[in-house]
């Protein structure tokens, strides 16, 4: 009786697991790989959707791994909402798009302008996409071009993107890499308003990407461009930089030398005086050296801090430039002062949280500057020319 | 049920009729009949069999003495003690009436002697027949250390044991197996080290033993065995003296059987699966590099096809996008979905496996062509199965024949892991590991537990699992032991 006992609920068990298991199974020869897709408006008030997908078939044997051979091909779609252009990709093809492996989400700067929140609401739901992944505003009259833009840096065009967005941040530093999480934070933040990666087409090599500037939004509404230079003085407010050179300009204007930024950390400190907000941007760079092309010389220790000194006040007024300049022009608080006064001074937020777009305006910010040269690279002094 | 025990009688053409109707019909049984010089009444019959017995011996020991010894006026009845203590030469005699152990004294080769007027007779040993010479045995070889192996003969193996342990605490005793095959075993313990309750519950089951014959010390080790359904193995088994001597100092019991070089060792720890007597042999250091590839190895070779299967069907979003991609790529226009891809080559590779253990050697260069490069290679160009497949099963094979001591279980694991993680992805092979673990933790060998010494919890006693930590280190004896303290003066080396 016991042998038939464990014979019974050795086959209920085998049953249970069979019978409940397998929901997940999925072939992967049955899947699209989608890395990045746009995201354009077309026509009658559709979205327009462009994925690009992972050739499955290119590289047809085991041996096969040259480049050049177009890696990926674009799928469009249209549709009702995103979700319905997204389904409605399948049409005929059998395949079932697969998203855990989306990288970038590339949006018409046209429909960034009309509020980017519905569209982020699918890709936030979905179980399967990452909330790792990159988002931009095309420049460009759509987005779907730029989708098709191919890049040498990889042939899959989005992997390129992201890999651009990464190396920018420790060679460059002048444009923001914001990931969806980001983004929804921002979003949802009073104190801060959403920034976005533009990219446009690169003006030396017509058919590759570039990225050349970032957007900013008013709540979810894309209100103003900023240029790479100016990129790089925002990110330098919101501590954000990793990187980078900070170009030096000798007494005519004119560009006489170059520093490396080594470390950089910028600290916004709020003050609440009778009612009344300011702001103390503190900003600390570490540098080395890296080039000096008008006649200062370098080789004693009073001569480096008259160039620390130059530098900093030169980063200075470039930053105050670039924070008045947002301040007159648009009325969002990129920087997320609001931010650091909610979490300093919480009566005083409390009280304003409401009018904080208007208040930014006038607000008064304190920019001061410290610059350390730590080395300058491989020289100690000035390399001499003569006859 | 009581028998009467068979005996001679006094008389000579009554015993050796008895002797030849017993032998009836086997034609190896010589009968030799001598007479003294001097006194023609002292007949004598000798049997042997043909061909077990050292001629030399038999013709110098038996035959001339006796012809040529003047017996003067003794009575018939002394002539056997006469003939046993002055006379024969023979190294080992042993004087009985028991039909019995006369007929078990000439199969094995010693030479029955009967005197005309004594009721008793005499077993003289003559024992010669051929055994194979010492070898290193081939599943157990070493880098470095002794090269000698057991052989078919219990006599050999026992010296060979003891001439590691000279001290009298090392204790042998014999026993019978088999009713038909009468086989010789032998128990081995060293007295002031051995878990006395493990040898008695070993005692125990041997006599259990009830099987007519006892080829191979396997036979036994199913009786004995803790766990007799399951693929892992409680009694362990080597052909190695050194290593039964090593296992002996550490307080188990050896069982030796006649006709096998195979030894038992009980209790079995399942780390003992993992330790080569080269760990000893060589450097701490590098036998600790050792130790842990093979246990490395182990947990590849259990996990990496199911974890493949469930990685690549289930889990996708895991795997980074370039290897996503190349596997997807691989795997176009490929028939046989992932888990059925996996046991088919999983099959081909135990097939090639097992037929490289018993194939001649004159046609192993074509197999391993055959095998290798066609096999592999054309299925994976005629898109039978995927090039990642062959990588996974390589490395899933290759890990597995470095532990050739568990191969058994872990085929058998392997697959239902396989199984498992092809139903539920990762989740199935996470309770397939949990549930072989929870088995491992039930199971003893002889009342140790088997994941001992790590079920112990004890810092000391984990010197020899993971790593083999320095000899000056290993100062106690394993915690069964009747002695788990000090065999050496202190922990350190001065």
């Amino acid at each position: 009786m016991k042998k038939k006992k464990i014979l019974l609920l050795l086959m209920a068990a085998l049953l249970v697991i069979t019978l409940s298991g397998c929901f997940d199974y999925r072939e992967l020869n049955l899947l699209d790989i989608v890395t990045g897709f746009s995201i354009d408006r077309g026509t009658q008030g559709n979205y327009h959707l462009s994925f690009e997908v992972v050739n499955e078939s290119g590289g047809e044997s085991s041996g096969d791994s040259d480049g050049n051979s177009s890696e990926s091909t674009v799928v469009e779609s249209d549709g009702k909402t995103i979700f319905d252009a997204v389904r409605n990709a399948e049409k005929g093809s059998g395949y079932k798009l697969y998203f855990s492996h989306c990288e970038a989400i590339i949006i018409s700067h046209q429909l960034a302008s009309a509020g980017i929140a519905p569209l982020l609401s699918w890709i936030n739901q979905d179980n399967e996409l990452r909330l790792s992944l990159n988002l931009m505003i095309s420049k460009a009259n759509s987005a779907e071009e730029v989708l098709k833009l191919k890049s040498p840096l990889n042939s899959i065009n989005s992997t390129a993107l992201t890999q651009m967005l990464q190396d920018d941040a420790q060679t460059l530093s002048k444009i923001p890499q914001i990931q969806l999480y980001e983004a929804n934070e921002e979003l949802a933040d009073e104190g801060v308003s959403l920034i976005l990666p533009l990219i446009d087409h690169d003006p030396n090599q017509k058919k590759a990407p570039q990225f050349t500037g970032s957007a900013l939004f008013k709540k979810d509404r894309l209100v103003g461009y900023l240029n790479a230079d100016e990129s790089q003085y925002l990110l330098m407010t919101r501590n954000a930089v990793k990187g980078g050179i900070i170009v030096l300009r000798d007494q005519q204007g004119n560009p006489g030398g170059s520093f490396e930024i080594k470390r950089l950390s910028t600290q916004i400190v709020p003050r609440v005086q009778k009612g009344k907000a300011e702001i103390a941007a503190k900003v600390q760079i570490e540098n080395s050296l890296g080039e000096v092309m008008s006649n200062k010389r370098f080789g004693t220790q009073g001569e480096i801090q008259a160039i620390e000194q130059e530098s900093e006040e030169q980063v200075k007024a470039s930053l105050q430039t670039v924070i008045h300049s947002i301040q007159e022009k648009y009325d969002v608080d990129v920087f997320g002062f609001g931010r650091t006064i909610s979490t300093h001074e919480p009566a005083y937020w409390a009280k304003n949280a409401a009018k904080w777009d208007t208040i930014f305006k006038t607000l008064p910010v304190q920019v001061s500057v410290e610059v350390k040269t730590s080395d300058s690279a491989l020289a100690k002094s000035k390399i001499p020319v003569s006859d | 049920m009581a028998q009467q025990k068979a005996v001679l009688t006094f008389d000579l053409q009554e015993n050796t009729k008895k002797i030849k109707a017993l032998f009836q019909g086997d034609a190896t049984l010589i009968a030799r009949y001598f007479e003294n010089r001097a006194d023609s009444s002292i007949q004598c019959c000798a049997f042997y069999t043909d061909s077990m017995v050292e001629n030399k011996l038999f013709n110098e020991d038996v035959i001339q003495p006796i012809q040529q010894y003047p017996f003067g006026r003794r009575g018939a009845a002394d002539f056997i003690d006469v003939i046993a203590k002055c006379i024969t030469l023979s190294d080992s005699v042993d004087k009985t009436n028991e039909i019995d152990k006369l007929v078990q004294a000439i199969v094995y080769g010693d030479t029955v002697l009967m005197v005309s007027g004594c009721n008793e007779a005499l077993i003289l040993n003559t024992k010669g027949w051929l055994i194979r010479s010492i070898a290193e045995p081939e599943d157990e070889k070493v880098l470095r250390g002794p090269r000698e192996g057991f052989n078919e003969s219990l006599l050999v193996n026992l010296t060979m044991l003891r001439r590691r342990l000279r001290t009298t605490e090392l204790k042998m005793q014999y026993r019978v197996f088999g009713r038909r095959t009468q086989t010789q075993g032998c128990i081995c313990y060293l007295e002031g080290v051995v878990d006395k309750e493990v040898l008695a519950e070993l005692e125990n089951r041997l006599n259990k033993f009830s099987l007519d014959s006892a080829l191979d010390v396997n036979y036994l080790s199913e009786f004995i065995g803790d766990a007799p359904f399951s693929p892992i193995k409680t009694v362990g088994s080597t052909e190695r003296p050194d290593v039964v001597a090593a296992k002996l100092l550490e307080g188990r019991v050896a069982l030796f059987l006649d006709g096998t070089p195979v030894v038992l060792t009980v209790p079995h720890l399942f780390i003992e699966h993992f330790q080569s007597p080269d760990d000893y042999y060589l450097n701490y250091f590098f036998a600790s590099i050792g130790r842990v590839l093979r246990l490395i190895g182990f947990f590849l070779s259990l996990s990496t096809p199911a974890i493949y299967v469930a990685l690549v069907n289930f889990h996708q979003e895991i795997m980074p996008t370039p290897l996503l991609i190349s596997v997807a790529k691989a795997r176009q226009g490929v028939p046989l979905p992932t888990v059925f891809e996996a046991i088919l080559m999983m099959t081909v590779f135990e097939i090639l496996r097992e037929t490289g253990i018993r194939m001649p050697n004159s046609i192993g260069q074509a197999l391993s062509i055959v095998g290798a490069i066609v096999i592999g290679q054309s299925a994976v160009s005629a898109r039978l199965v995927s090039a990642p497949m062959i990588i996974v099963v390589g490395i899933t094979g290759i890990t597995g024949l470095l532990n050739a001591r568990i191969k058994g279980a872990v085929i058998i694991i392997r697959f239902i892991l396989l199984i498992l993680a092809a139903i539920i992805g990762l989740y199935g092979y996470m309770f397939g590991m949990m549930g072989l673990l929870l088995y491992l933790l039930n199971m003893s060998s002889f009342g140790v537990p088997v994941l001992s010494p790590l079920s112990t919890a004890k810092l000391q006693e984990q010197r020899d699992l993971f790593v083999r930590a320095p000899w000056w280190f290993m100062i106690r004896h394993p915690h069964f032991s009747d002695q788990p303290k000090e065999r050496a003066k202190n922990g350190k080396r001065s």
